[in-house]
């Protein structure tokens, strides 16, 4: 028999064999027309962690990408601080940036937005149709705006001020001090019942400049609003500041009244967070975008926030600063699917639900007062005035350094390193370096 | 006789092969790896040098010359000083303490004790685990609350509590005593390995011979164990000029550069400031400062070593 002579077996298998084939080739066919209709575009986003990834984020991205569903976020976390920015920074030299970052506002810290906008890494935002728009505060523009040009979206407003538990300070039968006489009163009073009034991690750099800037909104912006811009214009110092002196001086008081818990000058974030969250110690000056993480370290216990008092009730300020932002790549390949992208964080809706996430307030209710988280509600009064609300000076300094020294040297307060004329001629010189 | 033979073949194809291809030829074949290991590391390491003239920002496109600018201000800049000096000072205590330490280590588990190999296994763990977990350890260990300051109370000593690595008088020691724990057991393994090979019979014949204990050290142990020390000395001050993780984990240089050291005022400075200008200079002078001091101990030690 031929071997090439066709059998009835051959001829099932070749006509299988056929089948399989087109089959094959529809379904292929079938792939590309569906992958042409569902085509998606990958956005890459940097943004900051905080512990593990950041759930708050991602949960927005989450709703975008439910939104737009052509596009596809991937999301790298990295710790806020010298590992983002120099990660970023890196990536923006080498040409390999992300399509979308974080970024914090001004020029005072090293993943701020205007030193990137200055040396072209970052998109023109100005022409989206929010740009003109969004609530930003007149304060707060100069940090967001350059050379006549938007360049980061704001995605929320952080207030900042004394976060406390209210269930611990009635059990010791105090009320939120409204002077700060009666802040250090109530310091011996909680340090006579076997508890600190207030918190501070004096080996963070971030935390004890956070405490000092605090105390200044009470007595060098409540003396004079427009401090900031006259030190950047050089017609001031810290060293020739009074109320500067004061602040400073308020800080020392504040220890020699055991406001701190002992060895809070040695203490980095990480361990002074049981003695604050277990309410061994009644408050902590803390940015609001941190209630969320706070509150998962102890899910029962109540939280609320103060503004730090000056020696006057009326002396009393509060800072609440867009200071989270993202901005677009300059050199970005997907720039439709990046600007879809910040257009979404400029709604209502992404801005609202990332507050009701991380504690923080939306842009378009921080002026209000209204809607804010429930552990915002001590602060709801003072954020409807508008003369007594600031955005957190820092962010304007002139380079990174002048933060670092600032919570440095308070820590050489709290150690007895440091007298408080020192820490002001710190301030100017690392600010002359800038 | 054939082995002769074969050696003589050798010699004569060797003799040719220099004949054909010049008495240059094994230099050829050297020439790629010098000149990957020319350009990918000191070519590329003298261009980031080129930085320390400059006061770039690490973002910036351009960088401006500054001249010798950043290495008078590092001079001129209190806390650059005390980070030279605390690098000094660590680096001094760290290499004495430590070496005598693994030294007295190397001695007692040498031979003597039974369970040697267990004990010699304990007091080297430390040198495998990460610098920055046994950093974050002790951290706690000395922190307010920490077990150290619950020893103290327990005994009475309620006075003697603070928060050790927040104290400018102590913070700079927690470093140190972190190091020398982790250190301590290289320095024995290394010290182990040089009395290994000290003849057990020169040993014996001198206490036979009536030398005491600590003359047997002076005279045959101590003269055979020089290149022993020769490695573990320069070794341990390579390691303790350029100390970062343990800086950065107990104190981050704290508290006001109490602890600072220059590889962590350049990192500060580099990567917290963006002062990429300046880190550079005062990478360059820990450089020099590493290989000067690491040449001249090994001439000395060498020195010594031959005259022994």
């Amino acid at each position: 028999m031929n071997a090439m002579q066709s059998s009835p077996r051959r001829r099932w298998t070749n006509l299988a064999a056929a089948l399989t084939a087109v089959a094959a080739a529809a379904l292929v066919a079938g792939v590309g027309v569906s992958a042409k209709t569902h085509a998606t575009v990958t956005l890459k986003v940097l943004a900051q962690s905080n512990g593990q990834g950041n759930p708050q984020l991602q949960s927005v991205f989450d709703k975008f990408e439910k939104a737009n569903p052509d596009i596809k976020i991937e999301a790298t976390y990295l710790p806020i601080g010298e590992t983002y920015a120099n990660t970023l920074r890196t990536q923006l030299r080498g040409g390999n940036a992300p399509d979308v970052f974080y970024v914090t506002p001004g020029s005072g810290g090293l993943q701020s937005l205007l030193p990137f906008a200055q040396a072209g890494y970052v998109a023109d935002l100005s022409k989206r149709p929010w740009a003109k728009k969004i609530p930003l505060a007149t304060s707060a523009k100069p940090l967001y705006w350059w050379n006549g040009k938007l360049w980061g979206v704001p995605i929320d407003v952080v207030p900042v001020g004394v976060m406390y538990h209210p269930n611990t300070l009635s059990s010791l039968g105090l009320k939120v001090p409204s002077t700060m006489g009666q802040l250090l009163s109530a310091c011996k009073t909680a340090k006579s019942k076997g508890k600190y009034f207030l918190n501070v991690a004096g080996a963070s750099a971030q935390n004890a400049g956070l405490l000092a800037t605090v105390v200044a909104g009470s007595y060098v912006l409540a003396n004079d609003p427009k401090w900031n811009e006259k030190r950047l214009a050089n017609k001031v110092t810290f060293a020739g500041t009074p109320a500067w002196r004061t602040t400073l001086q308020r800080i020392v008081d504040m220890k020699n009244a055991g406001c701190f818990p002992p060895g809070a000058e040695s203490n980095d974030n990480i361990p002074a967070t049981p003695g604050f969250v277990s309410e061994q110690v009644v408050g902590w000056t803390l940015p609001s975008s941190i209630t969320g993480l706070i509150k998962s370290f102890n899910k029962n216990a109540q939280y609320n926030f103060f503004a730090m008092p000056g020696d006057k009730a009326a002396n009393t300020r509060v800072f609440s600063s867009p200071t989270d932002a993202f901005a677009v790549y300059s050199k970005t390949n997907v720039k439709a699917a990046a600007m879809k992208f910040v257009d979404y964080w400029a709604t209502p809706a992404a801005q609202g639900a990332y507050g009701k996430a991380t504690g923080a307030a939306s842009i378009y209710q921080a002026g209000t007062g209204k809607h804010l988280a429930y552990e915002l509600r001590g602060l709801a009064p003072i954020l409807k005035q508008k003369d007594k609300v600031h955005t957190l000076m820092s962010v304007e300094w002139s380079n990174p350094a002048v933060f670092d020294t600032l919570g440095k040297d308070v820590q050489g307060l709290l150690t007895g390193q440091k007298t408080v004329g020192a820490v002001l001629s710190d301030l100017d010189a690392a600010w002359s370096r800038g | 006789m054939s082995a002769t033979a074969s050696g003589l073949r050798s010699a004569r194809e060797a003799g040719r092969r220099r004949k054909r291809y010049g008495r240059g030829a094994p230099w050829l074949w050297v020439v790629p790896a010098v000149a990957v290991v020319l350009a990918m590391r000191y070519a590329a390491t003298g261009a980031g040098a080129w930085y320390a003239f400059t006061d770039w920002d690490g973002i910036s496109t351009h960088a401006r010359f500054v001249g010798l600018d950043n290495f008078r201000e590092i001079f001129r800049d209190p806390a650059s000083r005390g980070a030279l000096e605390h690098t000094l000072e660590l680096a001094f205590t760290f290499v004495v303490v430590s070496n005598l330490l693994g030294l007295l280590l190397a001695l007692a588990l040498n031979r003597t004790v039974k369970t040697r190999g267990l004990l010699r296994a304990l007091f080297f763990a430390p040198v495998v685990m990460s610098s920055l977990a046994v950093s974050y350890i002790w951290q706690f260990i000395f922190s307010y609350s920490g077990p150290l300051n619950g020893g103290l109370g327990r005994i009475g000593l309620d006075s003697a509590k603070r928060g050790w690595t927040g104290d400018p008088d102590w913070a700079l020691w927690t470093i140190f005593v972190v190091l020398v724990w982790q250190f301590v057991g290289l320095s024995m393994v290394m010290y182990l390995a040089g009395l290994q090979g000290i003849p057990e019979e020169l040993d014996e014949a001198s206490a036979v011979d009536g030398a005491s204990t600590w003359r047997r050290f002076r005279k045959i142990t101590l003269p055979l164990l020089a290149p022993a020390i020769t490695v573990s000395v320069t070794l341990s001050t390579i390691y303790g000029l350029g100390v970062f993780d343990q800086v950065f984990a107990l104190t981050g240089g704290g508290p006001v550069d109490a602890s600072e050291t220059l590889a962590t005022q350049i990192y500060k400075q580099t990567f917290a400031f963006g002062r990429f200008g300046y880190g550079t200079a005062l990478s360059l002078i820990l450089t020099v400062l590493i290989t000067v001091l690491a040449l001249a101990q090994l001439a000395v030690l060498r020195a010594r070593e031959s005259r022994l």
